[in-house]
């Protein structure tokens, strides 16, 4: 009963036709819980995009059931509303999604579609801009938008919706580097605020650093359900799959095979990675120290130099921080996030991440989980 | 249209009322055309052209130059087939070794008047379409009650509108890098291809577009956010002192007898 109650999703022997296509999903049962960040991976034409759609009512199973907080989908217009509301899905082409002609003009689509006040619009638009980082262009025409950038706006309309369940059909596809990390950090940040995500993706490094929980769909089978590690150690499926484990992955168990490391905890990426080769060399790691920003608390460019020549590390985490330390700094100055933080207290240095107040103690949840993991002394204050 | 519908978004005049622009410009076009004195379309002309530079803040981008010219050129030579065709006295001529043309005084006038005419309505539409975009447009017939289907279908095919020549612009230059455009025939057959297939790709993002819509809780009703002005008094009072005073003008003009046929 326990379990039914966090689940948010679920598919009970869902089958799919398209006319003409064959079967697109094949007797699929699954449960998206509450909470958590599911990646759900298979090869092209595996059926994932389709099988997003159903979450959403945007298909309906030919068989089976899909049903949203335990309650089975109904397909009449003002349920399919309101489940779309509760359900945003991302496109993986943004441009299947955009609308409107200018940034705020689509952001504001959805909620507008919902009937809310031009007040409670308005709130939404500001606060999804300023999470995509996007309010500087909000007057902009969107087929002036880069491809990394109307990524971004397509996201920002999903959250406009405020949904409880995020799903994203390969998020990360098409964008660079740097890119795939803003956004990789802005839905840790949107987990942090307790939203359920569900992601697509064929990069297997990406999925494995993010996700708690992982599906794979294979010619419209559900063919695993589970953790990372039953995945990546059932060699058999991923052989069919075509699938590789990470890298992190595949050097962890070869330097448990070598004698170097033992096989537990395992890594999900390098900066893990390397904070188990701290505690193998019993080397020391730099602290943290969070310091809360709101517009009260703005870091002035004084300050945050300050720090730098200190020798200190100095970061962000979250959109808010982002966005005002972007007012005081220089645009040429690009202050490393969570992750590139924990990277310089590796080094030795000390670090200090600027966060708004409600993300703090997941941060410091985060930080004391790894010490624990990795059997380490970091301290946050 | 690109150009146009960017230049729309940076126009100094975006947030004026579209229903009270369109009001105004309707008025000085029925003004202009009303008119039996040159002197009206040569004020509109003026008002226009002041209009329009304001709106695109003086600077004439390449889109607008190429669009005033061509148009220049083709009022033009209309102007002068009408000076030409019109009977009247012969105020001059001129030889042509094979033949001979005649302009007449009434020939000569007509076409002043026709020209200044047409460059007159052409600088106030462009006004218009300077500082409007589709999307207020289309707000707008919503307000004069047009069917919102109608509003809804132009809102519709400005945007896909864009991604049909992104799509019509990659298949281009995937011909392109396929030699598909080496020699005549061969240019013509490619043409022919994309033809087909944009019509066939049109169908699939028609799907898509479809699947993105509903994902995103479209009602069959396209609101916008930042909603443009209504037609307020002042509007409708600039319009009607324009639309009399110009009548005005005209009347003592034809009365004195200045600028008449």
């Amino acid at each position: 009963m326990s379990l039914l109650a966090n689940t948010l999703v679920e598919c009970k022997n869902l089958s799919f036709e398209y006319p003409n296509r064959g079967m697109a999903l094949r007797d699929v049962s699954l449960r998206i819980e509450e909470g958590k960040k599911t990646a759900i991976l298979g090869p092209n034409g595996a059926g994932k995009s389709t099988l997003f759609l159903h979450f959403n009512g945007v298909l309906k199973p030919r068989s089976g059931q899909v049903m949203f907080d335990g309650r089975p989908i109904v397909y009449r217009n003002k349920e399919l509303s309101q489940l779309r509301k509760e359900v945003a899905v991302i496109l993986q082409n943004p441009d299947d999604q955009i609308f409107s002609a200018t940034v705020e003009e689509d952001v504001a689509f959805g909620p507008l579609n919902l009937g809310l006040p031009r007040d409670e619009v308005a709130a939404r638009v500001d606060e999804a801009l300023s999470l995509v980082d996007m309010s500087h262009i909000r007057e902009r025409p969107s087929q002036q938008l880069s491809f990394g950038q109307r990524k971004r706006l397509a996201l920002a309309g999903a959250l406009a919706m405020r949904p409880k369940v995020l799903i994203m059909d390969e998020p990360t596809a098409g964008l660079d580097p740097h890119m795939v990390q803003e956004v990789l950090e802005l839905t840790e940040e949107l987990h942090m605020k307790g939203i359920t995500l569900v992601m697509s993706t064929h990069e297997m490094e990406v999925a494995y650093s993010w996700a708690e929980d992982f599906k794979v769909v294979h010619q419209g089978r559900l063919m695993y359900s589970g953790p990372a590690d039953g995945l990546f150690t059932n060699r058999s499926l991923l052989d069919m799959l075509g699938f590789q484990a990470p890298t992190v992955y595949r050097m962890n168990e070869e330097m448990c095979r070598s004698g170097l490391f033992d096989r537990e905890p395992v890594p999900r990426d390098m900066t893990e990675m390397r904070l188990k080769v701290c505690r193998m060399n019993r080397r020391s790691v730099g602290g943290m120290r969070i310091k809360e920003v709101d517009t009260e608390r703005v870091p002035t460019i004084i300050e945050v130099h300050g720090l730098i020549s200190q020798g200190k590390a100095v970061g962000y985490y979250g959109s808010t921080a982002k966005h005002l330390l972007a007012m005081t700094l220089p645009s040429d100055v690009r202050l490393p996030g969570l992750t590139g933080c924990l990277d310089k207290m590796i080094d030795g240095r000390e670090a200090v991440l600027y966060a708004e107040p409600k993300l703090v103690p997941s941060i410091v949840h985060h930080i004391n989980s790894l010490a624990q993991r990795y059997e380490l002394n970091i301290k946050v204050n | 249209m690109f150009e146009l519908d960017e230049l729309a978004y940076r126009s100094a005049c975006l947030r004026w009322s579209p229903m009270g622009k369109f009001l105004f410009v309707l008025t000085l076009l029925v003004s202009s055309l009303l008119a039996k004195s040159l002197l009206i379309p040569m004020v509109v002309l003026i008002v226009g052209t002041t209009l329009l530079g304001y709106s695109i803040h003086f600077r004439i981008p390449r889109v607008i130059g190429i669009i005033l010219l061509e148009a220049m050129g083709m009022i033009v030579l209309g102007g002068i087939i009408i000076a030409a065709v019109t009977p009247g006295t012969t105020v001059f001529s001129l030889n042509l070794v094979l033949f001979k043309i005649g302009f007449s005084d009434k020939g000569l006038f007509t076409a002043s008047l026709v020209t200044v005419r047409a460059l007159a309505g052409m600088t106030v539409m462009l006004f218009f379409a300077t500082s409007t975009p589709i999307p207020y447009f289309a707000d707008m017939l919503l307000r004069l009650k047009v069917p919102k289907e109608f509003a809804e279908l132009m809102t519709m095919v400005y945007r896909y509108s864009f991604m049909l020549f992104d799509e019509a612009g990659r298949m281009y230059l995937a011909a392109q890098c396929r030699l598909g455009f080496k020699g005549k025939i061969n240019t013509l057959r490619t043409y022919a291809k994309m033809i087909t297939g944009m019509f066939i790709r049109s169908l699939e993002t028609a799907e898509r577009q479809n699947v993105g819509l509903q994902c995103r809780n479209y009602q069959n009703n396209v609101c916008l956010f930042r909603e443009p002005k209504g037609i307020g008094y002042a509007w409708v009072m600039i319009s009607v002192v324009s639309f009399l005073a110009l009548f005005q003008l005209n009347e003592i003009c034809v009365h004195v007898g200045i600028m008449l046929g």
